[in-house]
């Protein structure tokens, strides 16, 4: 038999395998959701829009909460992280190479000293959210394994980005295990922590109508 | 023991692992040289060899690659002995429905070896840092 072109297979098969995990993923969990709602013990927030939706707003503004007001220089780190971290799988010129030749899709890019700049802020805040995990003992007391799972997987996938990208090292096993880790991570994206992404308007939400309404209060 | 963890956790291990030795397993192609940091904002220019692919194409593959647009049929054609450079008409940015030069070779270069590869014949990159070559 052929031995199986390993790029190719995760390039193509695989990737679309772990899109439609995320997809169906979502959809599955988002059902979930709303089917909970049927449940005669489950307890509705007392109707308060507008803390519901400030509680949101509050939520993705920096330094607006109490809670990151007091944490400045995390702040910082991890409103800067979350923007890398977007912006580069959706705006790095590579990534948007390889749509392109998949489905002729094209649109804008940042530039590669911008990207290259991004990828190492991002790797040095994974490991600066690893350490802070283990130091900071409010927050050990309430890890799980899968927060260091993902923290390690990021760092792996942007690790390897970076170097694939500067050819430093093997470049096809590389190039590889950064495909790999990233479809992980797509993949994963319904089943752990990382769905904040989609299930934060309805947490924060919840939140905030709860505390205006029952404890009057606010939660930012 | 906390086998909900435990199970899916060693699943995914072993699966990690079967393709982390496949992953190192691929044939290497070269190591970098040398290492730059925030490096210029283009990658390094393709060595394009026409001669390999002459020889591959044999005589009447010119057309894979070489086009010229025909304004009445709105199609792309083939016409002997006008063969032109790709940058003769695709240029940096794109103009009108030609497309840049990096769209077109992506299209065109990539496109035709990831079919290759599919149809399990040896094919030239498929891979970025296997074209643009530090």
């Amino acid at each position: 038999m052929e031995k199986l072109d390993f790029y190719e297979f995760v390039r193509g098969p695989l990737a679309m395998i772990s899109f439609a995990v995320l997809i169906l993923g979502s959809c599955f969990r988002l059902v979930s959701f709303y089917l909970k709602g049927f449940n005669p013990k489950m307890l509705y927030p007392k109707e308060n829009l507008t803390n519901g939706f400030k509680s949101i707003m509050f939520g993705l503004i920096p330094f607006a909460t109490r809670f990151m007001r007091e944490r400045p220089i995390f702040t910082i780190i991890t409103v800067l992280f979350h923007l890398c971290v977007v912006l580069i799988p959706l705006f790095f010129m590579a990534h948007i190479v390889l749509w392109f030749e998949s489905y002729g899709l094209l649109w804008k890019n940042i530039s590669n000293g911008i990207a290259d700049i991004m990828t190492l802020f991002v790797l040095f805040s994974c490991i600066f959210f690893f350490v802070r995990r283990l130091v900071i003992p409010e927050i050990r007391m309430v890890t799980q394994p899968s927060d260091f799972v993902l923290l390690i997987l990021i760092f792996i996938s942007f690790l390897t980005g970076f170097m694939a990208f500067h050819q430093f090292g093997p470049y096809r096993p590389l190039l590889i295990i950064h495909i790999l880790s990233s479809e992980l991570l797509i993949a994963m994206i319904p089943f752990t922590r990382l769905w904040h992404m989609i299930a934060y308007p309805f947490s924060r939400y919840y939140m905030g109508a709860d505390f205006g309404n029952v404890l009057k209060a606010r939660d930012w | 023991m906390k086998y909900k963890i435990l199970i899916p956790g060693m699943i995914v291990l072993c699966l990690f692992t079967i393709f982390l030795q496949q992953a190192m397993t691929q044939e290497e192609t070269r190591k970098a040289d040398h290492f730059t940091l925030f490096s210029n904002q283009k990658r390094p220019e393709p060595a394009f060899d026409h001669t390999v692919h002459e020889d591959s194409l044999g005589d009447t593959g010119c057309a894979k690659c070489h086009h010229v647009l025909d304004i009445e049929q709105n199609k792309l054609v083939y016409t002997e002995g006008e063969e032109a450079a790709c940058s003769e008409c695709h240029t940096s940015e794109q103009s009108d429905n030609i497309l840049a030069i990096r769209e077109a070779s992506h299209a065109s270069c990539t496109g035709c070896h990831r079919e290759m590869k599919k149809e399990k014949k040896t094919a030239g990159p498929t891979t970025c840092g296997e074209c643009h070559r530090k």
